[in-house]
C-alpha cells in the first residue's frame, strides 16, 4: 500500500466530518509521511507503521463523540465538585455505554444553509418553476389553437421547442433546490 | 490491550512527553512506538481529542527540510490532567501489582 492508498481508504471513512476537520485530520497524516519520507523510510513502511487506515480514521469519529460526551460531562458536572477525570479511574471519562445520552450535534452551517434553501424555494425558485412550466403549457396551448393558421411546420416546431425549454427549465430549477435542500437537512445531523 | 485502557496510557505518555518541551506529531508517534508496540496512526486522534479539550495550544513552524510542522505545547490545563492522569496510573499499577502478587 502507498500513500495515495493510505490516504484515500483514510478520507473515505471521514465523510460524516465537515470539511474544515477533515482537512485537517488529513494533514496530520500528509506531514507524518513527509517527514517519515524525508527520514529515509519508503511510503510502505510508513503505511505498516501507522496502522490500519480504517481503524485509524474511525478513532476521529468515535474521538469526536468522545469529546462531546466530557464537555457534557463538564457541564453537568460545573455545579457538584466531581471532575471529569475523577480518581474512580480510567473508565469515566470513556464509558461507551454513557455516550448514548449525547444529544445529536446539529451543524450550524448547514442549518443556516437548509433555511435559505427553503426559503429561496418559497420565494424564488417554486413560484419561478411554475411559471415556466405554465408559460410552456400556455404555448403549447396557443400554438395547437393558432396552430391551424400557421401553415408552416417550421413555426410550430419553433413553438413547441420553446414550450419543452420552459417546461424543462422549470422542472431542473425545482429539482435542483429540493436536492439542496435534502443534502442540507442530511448534513445538519452530522457532528461538525 | 483493552482500547480504553490503552487510550488512557497514550495521553498519558503524549502529555509526559511534552511537559518536556513542544514536540511535532511525528516525533510522539515515534518515541511512543519504540517503547509500546502501538500503530503509529492511533497517536493522532489522541492528540486532536487532547487539542480539542484544551490539553496544549499547536502552532507551526519550519523546519529545515520540507513543509512547517504543526508543534504541540502544554497548556496549564493540559499539565493538570497530565498530573491526574499519572496518580491515577501510579496508583493503579501500585495495586495490580499487589493483586497479582509482585512481592
Amino acid at each position: 500500500m502507498n500513500k495515495n492508498d493510505y490516504l484515500n481508504e483514510f478520507s473515505s471513512q471521514l465523510s460524516s466530518l465537515d470539511y474544515q476537520s477533515k482537512q485537517d485530520i488529513i494533514s496530520d497524516f500528509e506531514e507524518h509521511f513527509s517527514i517519515g519520507l524525508s527520514s529515509g523510510k519508503t511510503e510502505e513502511q510508513i503505511c505498516a507503521e501507522l496502522g490500519n487506515p480504517i481503524e485509524n480514521a474511525r478513532q476521529y469519529l468515535s474521538g469526536e463523540k468522545k469529546v462531546t460526551f466530557v464537555h457534557a460531562n463538564k457541564t453537568a458536572n460545573s455545579a457538584t465538585t466531581a471532575a471529569p477525570y475523577s480518581n474512580t479511574g480510567y473508565n469515566s471519562p470513556y464509558n461507551p455505554s454513557q455516550q448514548a445520552n449525547i444529544p445529536p450535534r446539529t451543524n450550524s452551517t448547514y442549518t443556516l444553509l437548509f433555511a435559505l434553501a427553503i426559503i429561496i424555494g418559497i420565494f424564488f425558485s417554486f413560484p419561478v418553476s411554475f411559471g415556466f412550466i405554465c408559460a410552456g403549457i400556455g404555448i403549447c396551448v396557443a400554438a395547437g389553437v393558432t396552430g391551424a393558421m400557421f401553415t408552416s411546420p417550421a413555426l410550430i416546431a419553433f413553438f413547441i421547442s420553446l414550450a419543452v425549454l420552459f417546461v424543462l427549465s422549470g422542472i431542473i430549477l425545482t429539482m435542483l433546490n429540493c436536492w439542496l435542500i435534502k443534502i442540507c437537512n442530511r448534513k445538519r445531523y452530522t457532528a461538525a | 490491550m483493552n482500547t480504553q485502557l490503552k487510550k488512557g496510557v497514550l495521553e498519558l505518555c503524549v502529555l509526559s512527553l511534552l511537559k518536556s518541551g513542544d514536540k511535532y506529531g511525528y516525533e510522539l508517534a515515534e518515541s511512543i512506538s519504540k517503547e509500546i508496540a502501538i500503530s503509529e496512526g492511533t497517536i493522532y486522534p489522541i492528540l486532536r481529542r487532547l487539542r480539542d479539550e484544551g490539553c496544549f495550544e499547536v502552532y507551526l513552524r519550519e523546519s529545515s527540510s520540507g513543509p512547517p510542522r504543526k508543534y504541540y505545547k502544554i497548556t496549564p490545563h493540559g499539565l493538570e490532567i497530565q498530573e491526574q492522569l499519572f496518580s491515577e496510573w501510579s496508583k493503579l499499577t501500585a495495586r495490580v501489582s499487589n493483586l497479582i502478587g509482585g512481592n
